[in-house]
Order: C-alpha cells, then structure tokens, then sequence
C-alpha cells in the first residue's frame, strides 16, 4: 500500500498535487451509492475531459494518495483535467482541512457501521464539516432530512435531487424505515432540480430536470442506480453539461462491482449485491426480487469492515420485500444469525453452511441451467467470493 | 382470553440497532403456540393502554433521546403502575437509562429520568462498545453494547447479569444492566432476545400472568437461536 507510506512523509503532498488539477475536486460522500455514482459522475466528465479517480473502491485518503501516484508522470506532473473522488463520510471531513473541493456530492446518510461512527447524527455532522469547506456547489438529496438540513452551511449554488411523490415508499430514509405499508410522505413541496418520476421494468426511467421530463435507460439496473444517476445528473448540471450529453453518458454505464454485477457462470447467472446496512439491504432485496432466482444466498460476515455487530440484520424486512425466494442458503461467519433472522420473518432457510465455497458450491449446484442464483454480501464476504467465482469463470478486476 | 397487548414504546424515535427485533421475537414465538397477541405502538403524547401486557423499549440515538425524555416523565406515573402490578417490561440501552434516576451528560447536565429503577448514568468520554456476553439466571446472553454512558446501581437494585470487566454497565464492577419487580433493563441490542428463547419465554409467562393465565408454555425448537448463540460467543469483541 504506497499510500500509506507518503501520507506519513508529507502532509501537503495531496493539496500539492491536486492544485495542479484545473477542473478541480468533486467529492462524492455518503452511506450508500458512494461506489457507483462515482463511477458514473466519471464516465459522464470523461467524454470530454480528462479524470483523475480512485476507482478502485480504496475510497479513503491513502487511497486518493495512492491514485495520484499511480497517475503521475515521472516529473510529477498530474496530467488531468478534473478529479472525481469517494470518500467515506470520516475522510471527507478529514480530506476537506487538507484540500477544499469545488464541489460536493451528498448521497445520504444512514445508519453504517455504527461501532465506528456512534451515531448518524455525528456522521451528518462529519459531512456537515465538508460540505461548509466546498468552494463552489453541492449536490444534496431532499428526501433525506439530514441531508437536506446541510443546506445552511453550503456555498449559494446548492442542486438538489429527489424522486416522485409516488416513488418514496420505495427509497425510505432512516427514520421511515420501519413505518408499515406504502403511506410515506415527502420531505414536502420543495423544489428539485432533479426528480425521479418513474423507473420502468425494461431498465428505462422518467425523470424531470427543471420541469422538463426526459426519459433515458440505464445498464446499472436496480431502484438505488436511478437514484444515484439522478445525484450525477444534478452534478452534471452544476457542471455545464448538457442534459443530453448527461443522459446519454449516464445510460452507458456499467453497475459498479458487486453493486447488482451479473455473471455468468456455464449456462447460469448469478447477481451479486453488496449489503451494508439495513437501507442498502431493503434496495438490494427489491432490485433482487426481479430476478425470479431459482437460488438466494446470503453471506453475512462481521469482520471489521463488515461491521462487528450483526443486529442490523433485524432493522429489514426480509417477507415484505420478497427478495428472498427459491432455494435459500445462508453462508459466512454470521451464517446461523441470517438463518435465525429469515426464521422470524416466516422464510425456511435449506442450506446453512459457513464455510463461503462450500456454500457457493452447493447453491451452483442446486441452480438449474438457465437458472438464477442471486447473492447479497457483505462486503469481506463478496471480495472472498469474487476471487472464488473468478477460478471458476471470468470475472473483472475490482 | 383477551389477547396479549405488546407495548412498542417510541418505535419512531428509539428504534435504532435492531431492537424492534424484540417486539417480533415475543409477537412470533406468542403466535407459533397459538396464543392471540396485538403490537400497540405508543410514542410521544399516546396513552399507555392500561390492558398493557407487556412493554419493550429499545435504544435510540441522543436526538431521540431527548425527544421522548420529557413525555416519559408524563407516563412515569402509569408505568410505575404497571410495574407494580408486575407487568414486564423490558428496556435497552437508551430507554435502560432513562427508567434510572437522571443521565448526567459529559458537559454535566443532568438529565431526569423516571428512577423506576435504582441507577444513575454518567456520560463519559469513550465508548463501550462490542460484543458481549453476560450470565445471567436464564443462561448466558450475547448481545452487542454501544454506550457512553456508565452505569451505577445502588447497592440493593439486583444486577441483570455478570459480565467481563471494560463492558457492560460501567465496565468496572462486572455488573450488567438492572432488574426491578418485573423491569429489566439492559444495554444489550441484538436484539438481545433473538438468541436468548429462554429470557424471551420468561417474559412472555410473565406477559401471560397479566392476564391471569398461569399456563405452561409449549416448547418450541430452537435449535438455530441455540446454535447463533454459540457462534456469537466465539466472535472477537
């Protein structure tokens, strides 16, 4: 890890070398999405310009450190036109004393790893921090009232992002997750920039910027992609871009690692969808529900980068989503509480193996050719996974 | 029989770190015997329904805990009446603390709670947090702390469980959580009651008594609570 070693050598090398960036810094921050609107705010920027990114989900400041090394020419030099960089909600507010970004990008904030952070409401104070250092403009989400609350210490050119009225009841914030039935209220009658109108179930979506309703596709299926590209549109907009060259831009983009990834594996699919948090899991299970699996597996690991605490697992509703069907397997070191948890919502799980290749192996084999096993994973899990599936087919480097 | 009312207390404000697991641990294993139940959810400015069988209480962040601070002293009087009528109750984490005496913050505010139980907590720098397992009458309990706050009990309040030193109440004296009449307050989530049938059970007997039932609960298998709670003690803090 070279980021590690000159983090400690010097303190100024970040702000050094990103002043040399003409287009500047744009942080993309938040609990969930943080990978995948990355990714697409770059590929948007990259038909013109030239962007510097830490694309390989190493989202902390070693990681940034690490991408202007790489990227460096031998005298130095970065070559780039503007930067586009994840930063977890602790490292923004930490990145942001060492180099004051032009723009800022605020997904929303959800309960994450508690056991590091204590509390959202210290999180949204973290991002509260970067955003008040951000030069020129923020991207905020008006669903989210913690999110939304940042508007009083952000630069005057705020764009925000929401979705329709008719569409909240799928992407609940924290405080209404666990409200029953569909009678989810927004935040109220304020004014987006952006707004998601409506997500079909060939992959198009309807959205309204400034009123204007345009309808594109997107590659990255699932409910949290639309949601992300609607933040990346608001970004592109506070950016100059044009609507179109955004949208078509935005509808080339691949789903981000892990992030609803399918692959194939002889004449089966398999879908691998990250779960980190009770809202991130709730996304994952109602993008998952529209695969008509034959096979779910869940792996559940708590490591430290999964989160040592597992009781989150019981903040989803796992009937009322309907994403888990088929034949179900539980796999990782918290195996036997996913299995208990399914137990409590009705759901029988078949296949309760710890051991991730075991339980890989049996699920393959329980799916049928033509088939589909869909996975959600924490994230220690899937990295393991991805490296067993990648001796058996062909799978892209992270 | 009328059937067993379950009290959610504040599930909008004190409803984070899985604790609403607690309610649908006691609503499923009451309706895989049979036995008729209904969730009352009660949060701030609603009455505590006095045919209450039993009430769960869960942890929260500490905007929310000043959001129900003020009303829980508006139903302190009713809640003393059903702890003295022996309804159980059981509270965790921040609902733990506010049934003590007052939560003293660490910029030294005192905070009142209800003293329905005889603690007081203060707020210190650090928190304890991590995976803890406790002993307790029904067995050991695994659970997972994040607090802090410290708590102290007085001499004569009977201690939830024993625990390892750095954790539980105030991670000096080994003690964990506190029990009175029929109130047993905690800083396990978890939920604490998904791995612990036998507690779980305990509570829904006592639930029962409410209603003048003295009957002897079928048992259910639990094999997987049993075999989560062995998993969970092998994991690293």
């Amino acid at each position: 890890m070279p980021g590690l070693i000159i983090e400690s050598l010097s303190k100024n090398f970040v702000a050094k070398s990103l002043e040399l960036i003409p287009g500047g810094v744009i942080i993309v921050t938040g609990t969930n999405g943080k990978t995948t609107s990355t990714k697409m705010l770059t590929h948007v920027l990259r038909g013109q310009k030239k962007v510097l990114t830490n694309s390989t989900g190493s989202n902390f400041v070693r990681g940034i450190i690490a991408a202007i090394l790489l990227h460096s020419t031998w005298l130095g030099k970065l070559d780039y036109d503007i930067a586009v960089f994840e930063l977890d909600e602790a490292y923004a507010a930490k990145f942001v004393d060492i180099y004051q970004p032009r723009g800022m990008i605020v997904l929303n904030v959800m309960r994450d790893q508690m056991d590091r952070f204590g509390e959202i409401d210290y999180t949204a104070r973290l991002i509260q921090k970067a955003v008040a250092k951000t030069t020129e403009f923020v991207v905020l989400n008006r669903d989210d009232p913690r999110v939304q609350n940042m508007s009083k210490d952000a630069p005057k050119n705020i764009y925000y992002f929401r979705v329709s009225q008719a569409l909240r009841s799928l992407f609940r914030n924290d405080d209404e997750l666990h409200k029953e039935g569909d009678n989810i209220v927004g935040v109220g009658a304020n004014k987006a920039d952006v707004e998601l109108i409506d997500i079909q179930k060939n992959g198009q979506i309807k959205v309204a910027v400034n009123g204007q309703d345009v309808q594109f596709g997107l590659s990255a299926k699932g409910t949290f992609n639309a949601q992300n590209a609607m933040a990346v549109l608001a970004a592109g907009l506070a950016l100059d871009y044009s609507v179109d060259i955004i949208t078509t831009r935005l509808s080339e983009v691949k789903a981000a690692f892990g992030r609803g990834e399918s692959i194939k594996i002889d004449n089966k699919y398999l879908i691998l969808q990250l779960v980190k948090n009770p809202s991130g899991f709730r996304h994952a299970l109602i993008s998952g529900a529209q695969n008509n699996q034959t096979v779910t597996m869940l792996a559940i690991n708590d490591n430290y980068a999964d989160g040592r605490d597992v009781s989150w697992l019981w903040d989803v509703n796992f009937k009322e989503t309907g994403g888990v069907n088929g034949l179900v397997a539980t796999t990782g070191s918290r195996a036997t509480d996913m299995a208990l948890r399914l137990k409590y919502d009705d759901i029988i799980t078949d296949i309760v193996k710890e051991d991730l290749l075991v339980c890989l192996k049996a699920s393959l084999s329980r799916t049928p050719a033509g088939g589909c096993l869909v996975i959600y994973t924490t994230y220690t899990a899937m990295l393991e996974i991805r490296k067993l599936l990648s001796s058996m087919t062909k799978v892209d480097k992270i | 029989m009328k059937p067993i009312k379950i009290v959610h207390l504040y599930p909008k404000e004190m409803n984070i770190y899985g604790d609403n697991g607690n309610v649908l641990v006691i609503k499923k294993r009451l309706q895989w015997r049979s036995i008729p139940c209904v969730v009352a959810a009660c949060g701030v400015n609603d009455k505590l329904p006095s045919d209450t069988s039993i009430i769960i209480g869960g942890g929260g962040q500490d905007a929310g805990q000043s959001l129900v601070a003020s009303d829980l002293q508006q139903k302190s009087k009713t809640l003393n009446k059903l702890s003295q009528d022996g309804v159980p109750m059981l509270m965790i984490c921040g609902m733990y603390q506010m049934f003590g005496h007052y939560f003293k913050t660490q910029d030294d505010i005192k905070i009142p709670g209800i003293g329905l139980l005889d603690i007081y907590t203060v707020g210190e720098y650090g928190r304890l947090i991590g995976n803890i397992s406790v002993k307790t009458r029904w067995g050991d309990i695994v659970g997972y702390e994040n607090h802090s706050g410290r708590t102290y009990l007085a001499s004569d309040t009977t201690k939830f469980g024993d625990t390892a030193i750095k954790q539980g109440n105030n991670g000096k004296d080994k003690t964990e959580g506190a029990t009175t009449n029929n109130i047993f307050g905690t800083y396990m989530h978890g939920p604490i009651l998904s791995k612990s049938p036998i507690f779980a059970d305990f509570l829904i007997a006592l639930a029962l008594a409410t209603r003048g039932q003295n009957i002897e609960l079928q048992p259910l298998d639990d094999a997987i609570e049993s075999r989560a709670l062995d998993v969970a003690k092998t994991r690293p803090r």
